[in-house]
């Protein structure tokens, strides 16, 4: 007979392998940083955060309808489920040794991920949207491991433009000014073009 | 009493070409986001709203009804292929669909899924029609104090979508409402955690938390398994189709799947997990061959797929008659409402009863498209699981971006999405789930507007909450639901049942 694999369990590859994510197996460490954190949140944002960032009218401060109120509840729950968390995370660690971390690689590679979504803000604000998500659907798909020039370079072209074409052209929602205006430089040399196949 | 003008009217405003247009690009849409593994019907319906901004509220309402009827049934189809719910609905499809599959029957799998979904999906449209008007009758009745002791009901919802760790749902769902107060506060106006950041004057936009949310993380993820290896796989031979009498004879099946998920349906909250799991427990509880269970039954498929398929139809009734969102996926149809100038709550029965009569129309035609585009994708499923996702995600990631963006032409919202979706990522990976988090922004504000409304109502005296007899017994059946969920994930602990609903 068999037996139904959980979902989490990867799908087997071609070759038979079992590709495994560790990124997504929590380490009883990791539940101990994580509970740490949150306990810090909750503290740092009831003493601190709460008064410096909500105005509260002097006629409604300690009561329940005050704008600090729910802040100040959820931020009590919170600090004190993370408490709870990380007793139970401190416990568990102690009765069983620790499983190792995500493997170095895997942890880089999550990084360029996120490092290249933080690259792609930083050019839409330099370059525009359309130019920073061709870079960044080209970098992205390179990344995730197709590199073939004939597979990224069409998507890299034709998503962005045709982005650009709905939402600027037929739905009226204006890209963000960028600090170089190659887009708009671009549009301007090539409205001749344009006009001519009725897309201006 | 079905108003029958209403319906005709509401059946005249469907009956134009735009409308099925639309209503069968979303069908489209939503198999194709169903059948991909990591993006689920929340996201479809997500990136899709932006552009029903320009449309007829009709052509909007059947877009986004057709996605998140068919995303559904498309999760079950890589669940079925390769062990991966494409959805969270269909997290228990897999537990039979898979095995199936393995043994050279996944076209049989596939075939029933998709019989199933649309039968039961059929039938709780009708039960969600005969009923509608009685609940929208009597939500008629609702104050502030009701409607609150609904939302605590509805926010009971948080400890059964915490898959193992309890806890872990409560801290996430502390981190939803604490989000939930950033901009001004509902009744002073004050600033709360803006920062003298003016875009946030309004609040994080439930698009921007949403995206940030679901998308990012998964890019992330799937980027790393990307580049360690091609996501594409092969089950062999996908064996012979099911048969008409294979399918008559599950029909007892389909009644009680869908009588359950009806009923999970109608209960704010919940969705559509919880009802495939009650479909396929009730399948397993009354079946002849329960040994079959687990090893490979497409009785087993059959009455969790018509269980989750059951949830769309009922769970519009609350959203449309209360203003409640069923689950995350109709808290975004009742924001693309708003946007339309509709809004959902007691009166919209009274003012517009042909356009409520005319969604449940549209559920209708949702699923006869569903079973005739479905019928191609289970053909095609083969090819339909090999996409590449080194080229889906990064494509995915624009396609947030740019939705995100367009909602309010904020650069804000788009660095906000980022920082949510890292965030989410760092919950992700130490298994804290994102669906209490959401549902908890979606409902923080309904919560606190309501009881603030409330106390101001009764001078600040919690009697208010026990004087009502709707509030008093949606507040004792929130204590019930709290209470058996804690005890429930007390009993499944580290058992297999609470490992699948985790994940």
């Amino acid at each position: 007979m068999t037996q139904a694999p959980p979902p989490s369990q990867p799908a087997p590859l071609p070759d038979g392998q079992v590709l495994e994510v560790h990124l997504e197996t929590p380490t009883r460490r990791g539940d101990v940083a994580m509970a740490a954190a949150c306990l810090a949140f909750g503290l740092i944002g009831y003493f601190f955060v709460v008064p410096a960032a909500v105005y509260v009218p002097e006629k409604f401060a300690g009561t329940v309808n005050s704008p600090d109120f729910l802040p100040r509840l959820f931020l009590i729950l919170l600090s004190v489920f993370s408490t709870f968390y990380l007793v139970k995370s401190i416990a568990a660690l102690k009765a069983e040794p620790d499983q190792d971390w995500a493997p170095l690689g895997d942890w880089t590679l999550a990084g360029g991920t996120a490092l290249i979504c933080v690259a792609y803000v930083a050019a839409i604000f330099l370059v525009g949207l359309t130019l920073a998500s061709a870079a960044c659907v080209a970098a992205t798909i390179w990344y995730f491991g197709e590199r073939r020039p004939v597979v990224v370079a069409p998507i890299a072209v034709l998503l962005p433009v045709g982005l650009w074409y709905f939402f600027e052209k037929i739905a009226n929602i204006l890209f963000p000014t960028p600090v170089w205006g190659i887009m708009d430089w671009l549009e301007s040399s090539a409205r001749p073009l344009l006009t001519a196949g009725g897309l201006a | 009493m079905i108003d029958l003008d209403a319906f005709l009217l509401g059946l005249s405003q469907v009956a134009h070409w735009q409308v099925i247009a639309s209503c069968l690009a979303g069908v489209v849409w939503g198999m194709f986001v169903g059948v991909t593994p990591g993006l689920t019907g929340i996201m479809a319906v997500v990136i899709a709203l932006p552009m029903t901004f320009f449309m007829e509220p009709f052509s909007a309402i059947a877009l986004l009804l057709g996605i998140y009827v068919t995303a559904i049934f498309g999760g079950s189809v890589t669940a079925i292929m390769i062990a991966t719910p494409g959805t969270p609905n269909a997290a228990a499809t897999v537990i039979d669909g898979y095995p199936l599959a393995r043994q050279g029957k996944a076209r049989q799998a596939l075939d029933i899924a998709l019989y199933a979904s649309v039968t039961a999906g059929l039938l709780s449209t009708v039960v969600a029609l005969a009923v509608f008007p009685l609940v929208a009758e009597f939500a008629l009745d609702f104050g502030a104090a009701e409607v609150f002791a609904v939302i605590v009901f509805a926010i009971t919802i948080i400890a059964g979508v915490s898959g193992e760790s309890l806890l872990k749902g409560l801290i996430a769902a502390c981190f939803g409402f604490l989000v939930a107060t950033i901009g001004q506060d509902p009744i002073h106006g004050s600033s709360r955690f803006t920062f003298g950041i003016h875009d946030f004057q309004a609040g994080m936009h439930i698009l921007t938390l949403l995206v940030g949310l679901f998308t990012i993380p998964e890019v992330i993820i799937r980027g790393v398994e990307s580049y360690k290896a091609k996501s594409s796989v092969s089950v062999g031979d996908m064996g012979p189709p099911v048969t008409w009498r294979q399918y008559l004879s599950f029909w007892p099946t389909y009644l009680r799947s869908c009588a359950g998920g009806s009923l999970l349906g109608a209960l704010p909250g919940l969705g559509g997990s919880p009802a495939a799991f009650l479909g396929y427990f009730l399948a397993q509880r009354f079946s002849k061959k329960p040994q079959e269970f687990g090893n490979g039954s497409l009785e087993g498929v059959a009455g969790a797929e018509a269980g989750n398929n059951s949830v769309c139809g009922p769970a519009l009734v609350p959203m449309m008659s209360l203003g409640i969102p069923g689950d995350t996926t109709t808290a975004v149809l009742m924001g693309a409402l708003v946007i339309h100038g509709l809004n959902p709550g007691p009166m919209l029965f009274d003012n517009a009863p042909d356009f409520v009569y005319g969604v449940f129309i549209l559920l209708f035609v949702s699923l006869i498209l569903m079973a005739f585009v479905g019928t191609g994708v289970v053909r095609m499923a083969k090819w339909v699981v090999r996409m590449p996702t080194q080229i889906l995600f990064p494509v995915v990631l624009i396609l947030a971006t740019y939705g995100t963006y367009a909602v309010r032409g904020s650069m804000v919202d788009v660095i906000a999405m980022f920082g949510v979706g890292f965030l989410g990522f760092l919950l992700r990976i130490q298994k804290i789930p994102a669906a209490p988090f959401a549902i908890a922004f979606i409902l923080g504000p309904l919560f606190e507007n309501e009881l603030r409304k409330a106390l101001i109502i009764s001078g600040g005296s919690l009697e208010i909450f026990v004087k009502s007899p709707i509030a008093t017994t949606f507040l004792i059946l929130a204590a019930l639901s709290a209470g058996t969920t804690v005890y429930l994930h007390w009993r499944l602990k580290g058992t297999q049942a609470a490992k699948i609903i985790s994940e």
